[in-house]
């Protein structure tokens, strides 16, 4: 490490508040995020840059909400990871690190997609005040086949028409770079806030729409970090509770399955929203919408942070929500962040620890699409 | 200079590579840019490794293995065409093009095959032109200049 941490940097009263809380550490007793913060405060920094805790932390950020500091160690994490990068030391991603590879093929500026397939038969448009950012959702389609990911563009697009709103769909928009950001590769990261801020612009959309909790953490508060922003990010969940308080979306709010929630960390602990999904989730579902027991700031998570890991304490820690979720009596469990689903439905499709019979992970745009009033 | 396609090749242990080396003996032309990774079979060829390639690029890339069930492996060839089936489609969001990818069957004793698909496929890159992600290489001179 290139320079040694000191305690106004990181406030940290060692109370292991942190380490409790942790799902890492739920599964892992090992993993305490209390004692890595010691070992960054004693100097030890360079060997936390060596070592795979850096790289299991899944930056779901429970820590911080339970620390009495405010200690950021998750932007230690973020920092070392970093360097870990510059050094080559980063560790093997289950996929071969795919996700970074994609970035860094549409980092290239002489890249021509054609991303626009899944959007034949509705409406769009090539200029205009509001931009749908898709995300990867046309790459996930043929990435992780356990689940189809263009119905959850699909589903955004549809509620956005029905809302009257015809947004803007570009190929030249690209991946929003979170794993690479997450990962150390600052530099892949700010090519790519680049030429989607541009891209954007030259659409003239003064709001932007994203489906994904990633896309919209990133877009919203890391791009705002690289440079002031022409245009207003939401999640479409705001859009869609605040469509259906006003009456413009009317949802049928017979649903014959039982539903529950899942807070993704990035739209929950990383953005605060916490509110407009379970308004939906009420209008769409009315009382056969029900919570588990660890909701909000208390959500755990999907057991992989940025694709930096995936082991077996992922495979316990999504046994463990799953099974929470099916204790609810619901058959549906539906979250707001495409990845939170790719891990948990790579779960169901995989082996599972035990089988988890009648449970299904949706997005909440493909649940709300289905309820629509028309 | 007339364009030159960079090729990469992975082809398993028991037929694609031994077809290369049968191709080889019989002093059989094929390109000179074809490269070839050698894997004990096309069941280990991940995702990754195809888009590293035209990351890298590379102007097409092609999996050479044994023929369906035939694989030393039992179905290690058919998960591959599984692979290719997927990563062609990320290859068409991408916009290079699903025919930049592609598997063929070639068995250890089918050389005059090997160098025939490898030669039809060149022609095909050919007639593509380079994979817009190829960065220019920079030339001997140049490579000097930097040191
Ligand atoms: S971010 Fe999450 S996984 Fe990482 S130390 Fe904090 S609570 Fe544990
Ligand atoms: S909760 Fe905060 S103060 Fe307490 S040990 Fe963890 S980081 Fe330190
Ligand atoms: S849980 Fe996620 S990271 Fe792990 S193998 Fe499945 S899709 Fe990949």
């Amino acid at each position: 490490m290139s320079k040694p941490v000191t305690s106004a940097e990181l406030p940290c009263i060692q109370c292991n508040k942190c380490t409790h809380v942790c799902p890492q550490n739920m599964i892992d007793p090992t993993f305490s995020p209390r004692g890595y913060l010691l070992k960054a405060l004693m100097g030890e920094g360079e060997a936390l840059e060596a070592g795979p805790e850096i790289w299991q932390c899944l930056t779901c950020l429970k820590c911080r909400e339970a620390c009495p500091s405010s200690t950021d160690w998750v932007g230690l994490v973020k920092s070392l990871r970093q360097e870990a990068k510059e050094q080559d030391q980063c560790f093997e991603c289950k996929h071969g690190r795919l996700m970074q590879i994609l970035q860094r093929m549409m980092a290239n500026p002489s890249l021509k997609q054609d991303r626009l397939g899944w959007a034949e038969g509705l409406q769009y448009a090539e200029q205009g005040e509001w931009f749908y950012f898709t995300g990867c959702l046309p790459y996930f389609d043929n990435m992780f086949t356990a689940n189809s990911h263009t119905s959850i563009a699909q589903a955004t697009l549809k509620l956005l028409n029905a809302g009257g709103v015809v947004p803007v769909l570009s190929n030249d928009e690209r991946c929003c770079g979170y794993e690479c950001l997450w990962n150390g590769d600052k530099e892949t990261f700010s090519k790519l806030a680049k030429l989607n801020i541009e891209a954007i612009a030259a659409t003239g959309a003064k709001k932007v729409v994203t489906s994904c909790a990633e896309c919209f953490r990133t877009l919203k508060s890391d791009y705002a970090e690289e440079q002031e922003l022409p245009f207003e990010v939401v999640h479409s969940v705001t859009l869609i509770a605040e469509w259906a308080r006003e009456g413009k979306l009317r949802f049928k709010g017979d649903a014959e399955t039982g539903v529950t929630y899942h807070d993704p960390c990035r739209l929950g602990r990383y953005e605060g929203i916490y509110d407009a999904p379970r308004e939906i989730l009420k209008a769409v579902a009315g009382e056969r919408f029900t919570e588990m027991a660890r909701i909000k700031g208390d959500a755990i998570c999907c057991g992989v942070g940025n694709f930096s890991n995936c082991d077996a304490n992922t495979k316990f820690l999504q046994h463990d929500r799953l099974m929470e979720a099916k204790g609810t009596g619901s058959e549906v469990m539906v979250t707001t962040c495409p990845k939170c689903r790719i891990h948990y439905g790579c779960y169901l499709d995989g082996r599972p620890i035990e089988p988890i019979d009648n449970l299904v992970v949706k997005d909440i745009t493909e649940i709300a699409a289905e309820a629509l009033e028309l | 200079m007339s364009y030159e396609p960079d090729i990469l090749g992975f082809a398993c242990n028991w037929c694609g590579y031994a077809g290369a080396d049968g191709a080889g003996q019989a002093k059989l032309q094929y390109p000179t840019n074809f490269r070839i990774i050698r894997v004990m079979c096309l069941g280990r060829v991940d995702p990754s490794f195809i888009l590293r390639a035209f990351e890298d690029g590379y102007d097409g890339v092609a999996l050479i293995g044994c023929h369906i069930g035939d694989c030393h492996y039992v179905s290690g060839n058919i998960n591959a065409q599984d692979v290719v089936k997927h990563v062609q489609g990320i290859l068409d969001t991408m916009g290079l093009g699903r025919a930049r990818l592609r598997i063929e069957e070639v068995s250890s004793a089918e050389g005059p095959v090997f160098a025939r698909v490898v030669n039809a496929f060149k022609d095909e890159l050919v007639a593509m032109g380079p994979n817009p992600l190829k960065v220019a290489k920079p030339t001997f001179a140049q490579e000097e200049a930097q040191l």
